[in-house]
């Protein structure tokens, strides 16, 4: 407990001012052969980051590197001013969780079990989780509203509520960064704000959240910074609003896209993008 | 579908606030809350009424998990007792009583000490502990490959325990170097496909490199038996392999229970160690990762004890196919799939069953019938019985 208790307090020292996340000159790739150069980017604490780009440009291999789970080829990545280079699983997955798009499990783990799982980095040596250890996951049930499902099977469960619980899991994991990919992906509007709003919350707790995305709009609904990840074009970081332009997401995806204000009712206001189908396909 | 999440917590709330509603009249309106419950996406409104947590159903869910694991306990005492007194020479309770009690009173007939001490017991606990190897070696294959079809030999563990045996059997050894022959051939198998998985795959998958040199291994290691049944004289050995890999616990004495326990102890440590592992290492590799567990040592470890676990069983038992693949499946619709409760109630079933089945192979006909005939013919229907209620949960 002791020895858990102090590596929590170590790393929280440089939480306060050093960024969540800082990407520089970072190059990414398989095998040694890279597939993104030069891509630098941060991320405050309390700050969302969406990651978009075409299919196939490489927004999944910098998201694995950033995870860890692909070894970098050149550049830095550091988390709350850490550089992760020698950083154990284990240390990672004290400061990163990560939600996986989807989760096909083959065994029926009950929303309680899952939830447990993200205890994980936090036990010392094999140990399994303790009273306390359910406690926190119990809480953060509680927290994403899943109690009524805490003993039903995982896999019974709709798209909307799996990704709630995969979040769940990753909030047990008590993080500094959680890295989301396409948190959105097979649920209709009315989940898509579900989640969209869980997010903000988890924002506004503090936490840095860098997720994937295909839809531009989600940027804009979390107001967050973007990094466009391009076909040729390279990388362009920013907030929503500076970067995502017009002109910027038409090169981005290769179609021609009008951006735009949105109102509803009661002055409600937001920006949307959307793009043309009778748009001649920008050649990049 | 769009609010489904959000309504399902809603009218939950709802059904559970009523009763706390009535206990404590100091609550705050329900209908209000469960409104704002719904409005927010779920998030139960705090501090108005009692709102559902998820900690409030946690110690049923633990208290029927231990009640399982009580009854799984209290089956295999029972079956070991009444396997104990079942057999060719008859034995009650009573004589069984006067021959534990033996060592203190000092009156038990040496018929019945000879029998019991020799044969009856050794058998019974081979069969308790090699069901209980198989089963807890296949339920932590089930884990680390993420699929409940795959059965402890997966790596060819069994199938170069086989050669081991055929191949002592051919040079004439033992029945102890026959024993040691068919271990080591099994862990060598394991490690063969280990070691090729690692050298072709370095780049691919993990997990289903190493499925498919397991394949390979197995193939190559049938064929090695096929080679030394072929070379085996057809008077004597070949019908002696043949026996042998058909499986069966008749000739097991007591000193062959001495290795047999020894790898079981290790590997059920180690396994069971490693329980909480196998969840999250049920999950895939990446998400494994992500919570922080070294997924190849971890994987290595837990092939290395359910190696030892099955290559010890198999050579003393000969093939026993479908009991790895079986018990997990039967525990898992006892407890679930969390291995903390899974593992443990996966041994217990498994010795209990491989004692009842091996009750039937050495009472029910004048010739003991084979072991592994008749876990094939109890386990194939039974597994078709455990797909279709799966099919129909889905």
């Amino acid at each position: 407990m002791s020895a858990r208790e102090r590596a929590r307090a170590a790393a929280s020292i440089p939480a306060a001012t050093a960024p969540a996340l800082q990407v520089s000159h970072l190059a990414c790739g398989y095998g040694g052969a890279s597939v993104l150069d030069d891509v630098s980017f941060s991320l405050g604490c309390g700050r969302a980051l969406v990651l978009l780009g075409p299919n196939g440009v490489g927004k999944t291999t910098l998201f694995k590197t950033i995870l860890g789970f692909l070894p970098r080829i050149a550049g830095d990545v550091r988390i709350e001013g850490e550089d992760v280079r020698g950083w154990t699983r284990k240390r990672y997955a004290r400061s990163v969780a990560y939600v996986p798009q989807t989760h096909d499990s083959a065994f029926g783990f009950t929303v309680r079990e899952m939830v447990l799982m993200g205890r994980t980095p936090t036990l010392d040596g094999l140990a399994g989780p303790g009273r306390e250890d359910e406690r926190i996951a119990d809480a953060a049930i509680d927290e994403l509203g899943l109690a009524a499902l805490a003993d039903r099977d995982c896999t019974t469960l709709s798209g909307g509520e799996r990704q709630m619980v995969l979040i769940a899991r990753a909030l047990a994991q008590e993080p500094r960064l959680l890295v989301m990919d396409e948190p959105c992906a097979n649920l209709d509007l009315g989940n898509q704000v579900v989640v969209l709003k869980r997010i903000l919350a988890l924002v506004e707790r503090g936490l840095a959240v860098v997720i994937t995305s295909h839809d531009p709009n989600h940027a804009f609904l979390l107001g967050s910074d973007v990094v466009c990840v391009g076909r040729g074009s390279g990388v362009t970081a920013g907030a929503a609003r500076d970067v995502l332009t017009a002109d910027a997401l038409g090169a981005l995806y290769g179609v021609e896209v009008g951006v735009g204000e949105v109102g509803g009712s009661e002055g409600k206001r937001g920006t949307a993008c959307t793009p043309f189908l009778d748009s001649e396909r920008i050649d990049l | 579908m769009a609010a489904e999440p959000l309504v399902g917590t809603a009218a939950v709330a709802r059904d559970e606030l009523s009763p706390a509603c009535s206990a404590a009249p100091a609550c705050a309106p329900v209908e209000g809350s469960v409104r704002t419950a719904r409005k927010l996406g779920g998030t139960p409104a705090k501090g108005l009424v009692r709102v559902p947590s998820a900690a409030d159903g946690a110690p049923s869910v633990r208290r029927r998990k231990a009640l399982v694991l009580v009854a799984l306990t209290a089956l295999v005492v029972a079956s070991f007792l009444f396997s104990l007194t079942l057999g060719r020479y008859d034995m009650d309770f009573g004589q069984l009583l006067a021959l534990l009690a033996a060592p203190f009173s000092g009156s038990a007939e040496a018929t019945d000490a000879n029998v019991f001490f020799t044969i009856r017991l050794p058998r019974v606990l081979a069969a308790l502990v090699v069901g209980a190897a198989l089963s807890g070696a296949g339920c932590a294959f089930q884990g680390i490959f993420k699929n409940p079809m795959v059965s402890p030999d997966l790596l060819g563990a069994s199938a170069g325990a086989c050669f081991g045996a055929a191949l002592g059997i051919l040079l004439s050894f033992g029945s102890l170097g026959i024993e040691i022959a068919a271990f080591a051939a099994g862990v060598a198998a394991v490690l063969v496909s280990y070691g090729l998985s690692s050298v072709i795959g370095r780049r691919m998958s993990g997990v289903l490199v190493l499925v498919l040199s397991g394949l390979v291994v197995g193939n190559l290691f049938q064929a090695f038996t096929s080679a030394v049944k072929f070379l085996a004289d057809p008077n004597s050995q070949l019908p002696e392999i043949t026996f042998w890999l058909m499986g069966g616990l008749s000739s097991v004495r007591e000193g062959d229970l001495v290795g047999l326990l020894a790898a079981f102890a290790v590997g059920t440590v180690g396994i069971m160690v490693l329980r909480w592992r196998l969840n999250v290492m049920a999950l895939g590799d990446e998400e494994a990762l992500s919570l922080g567990v070294n997924v190849k040592r971890t994987r290595l470890a837990v092939i290395a004890c359910a190696t030892l676990l099955t290559s010890a069983s198999v050579a003393v038992a000969g093939m026993v196919g479908w009991v790895g693949l079986i018990v997990p499946h039967l525990a898992r619709f006892l407890v679930g799939s969390d291995h903390r409760a899974l593992v443990p109630a996966s041994m217990l079933l498994g010795g209990a069953f491989l004692m009842l089945v091996d009750d039937v192979c050495r009472s029910v006909y004048t010739t003991e019938i084979p072991l592994s005939i008749l876990t094939a013919i109890l386990g194939a229907p039974l597994f078709v019985y455990l797909i279709c209620r799966q099919r129909k949960s889905l």
